[in-house]
């Protein structure tokens, strides 16, 4: 072959590593691209998983944290002492640690600030959440319960109104309150059939803490709580804090307004109507032919049981509650009012 | 028998023929080569461009969420209102970020978000600082809703303290045109802000 063959012959080959050495960089290119898209689509995910899982956490401690008046005693720890190594510790979902402490400034409102840390799909996220104390008293449905098993089966009837007919822009409260799934609540509910009416239909019930009864009664009994006197037969009933040690019998027609805390059981066996909050720490019977009708709400405490063999109707008055609310402060729940990253 | 001279001639003639067919068939194959190297740079190119937009579309929206969800943090009880202003081309969310019972506006703690019109951009604010994270956009605006999913419509000065109180809902709606052609990156960001009180 001569040399100028090979000469032509050659060429081609610069040409075609040419295009190859290009193909290859512009590959080179698109995968060192494509790997970094990746690392940052897996950086971006990494942290808002980090961050979904300390926002569910907090959300979820803060579900769980008592009802009550201030946090001190959160604050203090499972020992109650502050200043020990168990301060503000709370019982926190798998994967995160949660721990309350003071928040600065003022005293009043109460607030507490919620230290949390969470691990999820390989990153860590720390928040601080702001916790306070709701505006409203109590939870916003008709019956406060400590446990689903206060429940019992009416053989009578139980009439549930959320609708607060003196505000007519107003939410509606849920039939029950309880810390339980509100579905099973719902279902027990939906189970009563005709005994059980619930108003307005579309009412779902809630999954709130219990109701702290001893420490009302605590504070009833520090705010000199009358022990009897206060229902009367017929007539205006006078706004009162009423505090009975024991079992109460309403033997006929009984009338009250403001706060009524029965340590004990609640026997009705005339007819009893109550303006407030009627709370009953062993339960209320209402015995058959009786009827009782509160315009307010009904707590319950631990261990305590519904029975209800007359008629029992509860309506929904915000007034009644913000009239003894002016007795005595009522427990409220926590709720999340605020939330930062760490500084 | 054939001469060394027309052996030579015969080699040469071929050496030419294979010269032009081999010149020809390169390039083609260049051509078809650069042809698809250009058509990989544009396509390159273009998915840079439209993750790019992309990107920037999401990082807005992030940084949106991430002021909206810490906005009426008030640790001191101070009064901090988390909706200062609310528009339906910009809102104002404040936060006592350093817990110190008063806000400093030169801060994070007093974030505005504006849906500018000249040059079009979405402009994050912090006291003199503007920092556009999102341009040019083809749509921005902002608009507001009460726990019912009720719409609250701002009058001309945006709505007033009573109703910025009521909002549970903010949402922001842009569209980030991209650097070339192609399809805007639309993101419709809806966030709860916290109740407070």
């Amino acid at each position: 072959m001569s040399r100028r063959l090979r000469r032509s012959r050659g060429g081609a080959l610069p040409a075609a590593l040419i295009v190859v050495a290009v193909a290859a960089a512009v590959s080179a290119a698109v995968a060192t691209l494509a790997r970094e898209e990746i690392l940052l689509a897996r950086g971006r995910e990494t942290a808002a998983r980090a961050l979904a899982a300390a926002d569910g956490c907090a959300a979820a401690v803060v579900s769980d944290l008592p009802a009550g008046w201030e946090f001190d005693t959160l604050i203090a720890g499972p020992d109650g002492v502050s200043g020990t190594p168990d301060d503000g510790e709370r019982v926190s979902p798998p994967g995160c640690t949660a721990r309350l402490r003071a928040a600065p400034g003022p005293v009043v409102p109460p607030r507490a600030i919620l230290e949390v840390e969470a691990v999820a799909g390989g990153g860590r996220r720390a928040v601080e959440a702001l916790v306070a104390r709701t505006g409203a008293p109590g939870v916003p449905a008709l019956i406060w319960l400590a446990d689903l098993t206060s429940l019992r089966t009416p053989a009578g009837t139980l009439a549930l109104d959320g609708t607060d007919v003196a505000r007519p822009g107003a939410y509606a409260l849920a039939p029950l309150g309880a810390p339980a799934d509100p579905l099973s609540l719902d279902a027990w509910l939906a189970a009563q059939g005709a005994r059980v009416t619930v108003a307005p239909a579309a009412g779902g019930s809630l999954r709130v803490p219990p109701p702290p009864i001893p420490e009302l009664a605590v504070r009833m009994r520090n705010a000199a709580a009358a022990s009897a006197g206060t229902l009367v037969p017929a007539g205006s009933p006078p706004l009162a804090l009423t505090l009975v040690i024991g079992d109460l019998t309403v033997p006929a027609t009984a009338l009250g307004r403001g706060l009524l805390l029965v340590d004990g059981l609640l026997d009705i066996l005339g007819r009893f109507e109550f303006n407030g909050v009627v709370v009953a720490s062993a339960g209320i019977r209402v015995a058959a032919g009786a009827r009782f009708d509160v315009a307010g709400s009904i707590w319950l405490g631990s261990g305590a049981s519904l029975v209800v063999d007359g008629d029992a109707r509860v309506a929904a008055r915000g007034d009644a509650l913000d009239a003894a609310e002016s007795l005595l402060r009522l427990p409220r729940r926590a709720f999340l009012a605020g939330q930062r990253d760490p500084p | 028998m054939r001469t060394a001279g027309s052996a030579q001639r015969s080699v040469r003639g071929v050496t030419l023929v294979e010269l032009v067919v081999g010149m020809g068939i390169t390039l083609l194959v260049l051509g078809a080569c650069v042809g698809a190297l250009a058509a990989s740079a544009r396509l390159v190119t273009t998915l840079g461009a439209r993750a790019e937009v992309e990107d920037t579309a999401e990082l807005a929206a992030e940084a949106f969420r991430f002021d909206a969800r810490r906005a009426g943090f008030d640790p001191t009880a101070a009064g901090v209102e988390r909706l200062a202003a609310a528009l339906p081309d910009q809102l104002t969310l404040q936060a006592d970020l350093d817990a110190d019972g008063t806000l400093d506006a030169g801060s994070e703690e007093v974030t505005r978000w504006l849906c500018a019109t000249a040059p079009p951009r979405l402009s994050r604010i912090i006291g003199a600082q503007s920092l556009p994270v999102a341009a040019p956009v083809s749509r921005c605006g902002m608009r507001y809703f009460d726990a019912s999913g009720s719409e609250l419509l701002p009058g001309a000065g945006g709505l007033d303290t009573a109703e910025r109180a009521r909002v549970r809902r903010v949402v922001l709606d842009f569209a980030v045109d991209p650097a070339s052609a192609g399809a805007a990156a639309s993101r419709i960001v809806e966030v709860a802000l916290r109740v407070t009180s």
